[in-house]
């Protein structure tokens, strides 16, 4: 009998064609009310207790993007359903069994960086377990950038962003966001999609089904 | 959720006649009643993310049941739970359908899906006529029933009154604008049901029922 091998890492992307000033508008907007207890499960206490430099990221525990009513997100929401799919048939599973959740979330910042990005800033999701979990983002107003990846923690991957696409990658490859000098928030979001049976200890209300 | 007196009629302004859609599921009824009546313990404790205590002036409080009446406040399809997931999955498909049979490009009106779920006991209060949002298709409602046999659902369809035999395990969904509301349930144990609406995006805001953060895609 001859073992299967995982197949090598692979990023999944969709360009869409969002409107990204109408987008850049209203999450710069929903930044503003995440600040001034102005979304639904998110009080100035949760506020006041997070990084306010990053504080989009921090209270993603607290909201989940893809409830929120907005025809950008929908339509993201979408095009990541798209991937998860065709990312499930390249890694051999079946979707429709995995019973697919999702969580989201946004992160509008400044951050200075060193460069070269030093593997100490990288970080994972999910705790890197890989497929069939899945990690991914979308930049709003990301270039120019680059996502440093360190693929199967050995191979360095610089991806330099593009705005108004979206990307999905299995989780298990760390990753960490390069130098951003610019006067304007950088902004992306980010998401998580992992099966059902894996969200035992999660807190309930806070995922969403994405089949 | 719409309450209204006994002689409201239908307000859908839909041509076509009208149609419930239904899908047999095959969950495990019995996990799934424990499932949610744990589920019920929570809210009725204020453990459920967002679920407030319950206060004096509830809406729904006739209905006796503190998942009915916190409706608004959780959304049942947020819940971990396979049987539940299952139900997503044929509310989706069913919504497909109706889409196909009025004519609606189900893509493009971008659904939207909010659920709860009903305990109610013999004696102890139930849902009388009662309609969810002010139109008919595109806008959905259906229910689950996990524990509702043998019962009736009373829907006013047009200018007739129709009564839906309830049946464990089976999903229906009607476009809104027929009232309808639950018979006398005279038996032992709970009457356990598990309720949606599906309303396009656009829709939401215009009907006020913007609330976020409560809503999910439907895709």
């Amino acid at each position: 009998m001859i073992a299967m091998s995982k197949p090598q890492h692979k990023f999944f992307e969709r360009h869409l064609d969002l409107d990204l000033g109408n987008f850049e508008t209203y999450l710069l907007d929903l930044k503003q009310r995440l600040s001034s207890e102005n979304v639904p499960g998110v009080t100035n206490s949760d506020y006041e207790l997070v990084d306010r430099s990053s504080f989009t990221t921090q209270l993603g525990e607290k909201y989940n993007i893809f409830q929120f009513h907005n025809e950008n997100i929908r339509e993201l929401y979408r095009a990541i359903r798209d991937m998860v799919l065709e990312a499930c048939e390249y890694y051999g599973i079946n979707a429709e069994e995995q019973n697919y959740m999702i969580q989201g979330w946004f992160n509008a910042d400044k951050n200075s960086k060193p460069e070269p990005l030093p593997n100490t800033y990288l970080h994972d999701h999910l705790n890197g377990q890989g497929a069939p979990d899945f990690h991914g983002y979308y930049c709003v107003n990301a270039e120019p950038s680059y996502t440093k990846y360190m693929i199967s923690g050995e191979t360095e991957f610089l991806n330099v962003n593009v705005n108004n696409r979206a990307i999905l990658s299995e989780t298990g490859h760390a990753h960490g966001i390069s130098n951003w000098p610019f006067e304007k928030d950088r902004i992306t979001i980010a998401y998580d999609v992992s099966p059902l049976q894996n969200m035992k200890g999660s807190p309930e209300q806070h995922w969403v089904p994405i089949l | 959720m719409n309450n209204y007196p006994m002689d409201i009629q239908s307000v859908s302004k839909s041509t076509q006649p009208h149609k419930f859609f239904e899908r047999y599921l095959d969950n495990n009824l019995s996990v799934l009643a424990s499932e949610l009546q744990d589920r019920y313990e929570k809210i009725e404790k204020a453990k459920v993310v967002g679920v407030t205590p319950v206060g004096a002036n509830e809406a729904w409080k006739q209905s006796n049941s503190v998942s009915t009446m916190k409706w608004r406040q959780y959304n049942v399809f947020q819940f971990h739970s396979t049987g539940i997931y299952n139900l997503y999955k044929a509310v989706k498909d069913m919504t497909v359908e109706a889409c196909d049979y009025y004519g609606v490009d189900f893509e493009k009106e971008k659904f939207m899906l909010q659920g709860w779920f009903n305990i109610t006991h013999t004696g102890k209060g139930k849902l009388d006529w009662h309609d969810h949002g002010p139109t008919g298709a595109p806008n959905f409602h259906g229910y689950y029933s996990v524990s509702a046999e043998p019962s009736i659902t009373y829907y006013k369809v047009f200018d007739k009154e129709i009564e839906n035999h309830n049946k464990n395990d089976r999903a229906i969904l009607s476009e809104m604008g027929h009232p309808h509301a639950m018979a006398d349930w005279d038996w032992e144990g709970p009457r356990i049901t598990v309720a949606y609406d599906i309303i396009p995006l656009r829709d939401i805001q215009k009907f006020g029922m913007d609330q976020e953060q409560h809503w999910i895609p439907l895709a």
